[in-house]
């Protein structure tokens, strides 16, 4: 997957994902991990928690669709490990105009070699929190001391398979482990499942269900 | 009495030291149209000092422990709880709560209340000795009492048996108190929450204790909004917890364990 740069301490990281397949989208692209909260902006939040499909509300039944920002700041607040993956903004777009390229690429070349000189000075600029995009995210609450829950772990759809996702699972179980936690679970829909089999997750050992409750309350 | 881990205070500091060179780094060099600190829609994310934060729930814990000598005789409200933080004015603090379930009267004589407690102190060792009684691996009392500190909620039955003829005064004699099971959450504060641990005195089960502990847990959660409730049953309790309103594998959605290779 690449080198990785370490900047500062251990709560930032620089790195580069490369992805498999080779359009005219650069084949490698640097992205920025951070693990610190206050590089979090929550409508970005927001906005990619509706990009990647992804509810807050893991039942259909409940909530509607809509994150609730006061409850997303309490969420964030909440959760002992927050890991956040920027992109710059450029690469996050021009992967996405690659849906496309069948329609357009020939006019999508034209303007990328317009914007070059841009797309350039951006490359040129190093990546931060600030003026990267927010592309990947995860999060977990524990109670320091035996078990943690991960929840909301998604990329961007267009940045998937370039190994984001389990960067930033890795990151999460590698901060809970070195607070001596090793019961970490993480709640996943089935098509979920193999991904989290990729990054070392797998069914209870000892058997256990998973239940919810779905009972709504009779007033 | 409780043991306060020290471990905890030591992972807790290292972590809130990461986050100071931080500020510097990102404020100084480089000029955002996108604060940091906050959002264009004006949402501060606190990220207080953890290490203030252990301190002073260690304060309200002492204060708890000093007041806590006083008897009570079903009030409801106890001491300040540990889990109120400044930063979170919005979100309603976990009450302490206690009241009797039930009361009944044995045959020599003494009577036995059942007490529900919610947010009030556990002793670890007492802990300790129920787990061993429902037959659980030990685990260690200094995580134990962290994970107890650090969960959402912790419900707990107590037992306490009075001697008939005490009616006023002089009770430390005649009054013993008893952990006779228990419950506990840990949740984000907002989304989601999951239940750990809940566990029944053997002699005391198939009363509907258990049930009346993990109802009045749900309940406590679903008044605080808190939607996504899971856990993860062992195959002899699931029917338990269906009865209760739970459901296995809703939509599909399975927990799965991270185990190191």
């Amino acid at each position: 997957m690449g080198f990785a740069v370490c900047v500062g301490n251990a709560s930032m990281e620089l790195r580069w994902v490369r992805r498999s397949k080779c359009d005219d989208a650069p084949r490698s692209i640097p992205i920025f991990i951070s693990t610190l909260k206050k590089d979090i902006n929550l409508e970005e939040l927001r906005h990619l928690y509706s990009r990647c499909d992804h509810s807050c509300d893991r039942l259909s039944k409940n909530g509607s669709g809509i994150v609730d920002m006061k409850k997303l700041r309490t969420a964030i607040s909440r959760s002992d490990v927050v890991v956040s993956v920027f992109c710059k903004p450029h690469h996050a777009v021009l992967v996405e105009d690659a849906e496309e390229e069948t329609l357009s690429s020939s006019l999508r070349k034209q303007n990328k070699d317009e914007s070059s000189l841009g797309d350039m000075f951006q490359d040129v600029l190093p990546l931060t929190p600030s003026n990267g995009q927010l592309v990947g995210f995860g999060r977990a609450y524990s109670d320091y001391g035996l078990t943690a829950s991960i929840h909301d772990l998604m990329v961007l759809p267009s940045l998937q398979r370039m190994g984001i996702g389990k960067l930033i699972a890795n990151r999460i179980t590698r901060l809970l482990t070195s607070r001596d936690i090793y019961d970490i679970a993480a709640l996943c829909f089935e098509h979920e499942r193999p991904f989290f089999k990729a990054c070392g997750f797998a069914d209870d050992r000892m058997g256990s269900t998973t239940m919810m409750f779905t009972k709504s309350l009779e007033a | 009495m409780i043991l306060i881990p020290t471990s905890s205070s030591s992972s807790c500091s290292s972590y809130s030291c990461c986050s100071l060179p931080q500020a510097s780094f990102n404020s100084n060099s480089y000029p955002s149209n996108q604060s940091l600190f906050l959002s264009k829609s004006g949402y501060p994310i606190p990220h207080g000092s953890r290490k203030l934060k252990t301190l002073r729930l260690r304060a309200n814990f002492w204060e708890s422990i000093r007041s806590g000598f006083v008897k009570n005789n079903n009030t409801t409200q106890l001491v300040e709880p540990p889990s109120t933080m400044e930063e979170d004015d919005d979100t309603e603090p976990v009450l302490p709560v206690e009241f009797t379930l039930v009361e009944r009267t044995l045959e020599d004589g003494l009577v036995e209340e059942i007490i529900f407690s919610s947010g009030g102190e556990i002793d670890v060792y007492d802990l300790q000795t129920l787990c061993d009684k429902v037959g659980w691996p030990r685990r260690p009392l200094t995580k134990l009492a962290a994970a107890l500190k650090n969960s959402y909620m912790v419900a707990t039955l107590h037992s306490v048996l009075k001697s008939s003829s005490s009616s006023e005064g002089n009770n430390e004699q005649q009054e013993k108190k008893k952990l006779i099971g228990m419950a506990r959450a840990t949740s984000d504060h907002a989304f989601n929450a999951t239940i750990w641990d809940v566990l029944v005195d053997p002699e005391y089960q198939g009363q509907g204790l258990g049930k009346a502990l993990v109802e009045k847990l749900v309940r406590a959660l679903l008044q605080r909004d808190i939607g996504n409730i899971s856990l993860f049953a062992d195959s002899q309790v699931v029917d338990f917890y269906q009865n209760l309103g739970f459901e296995a594998d809703p939509e599909g959605i399975k927990g799965m364990f991270w185990y190191p290779k």
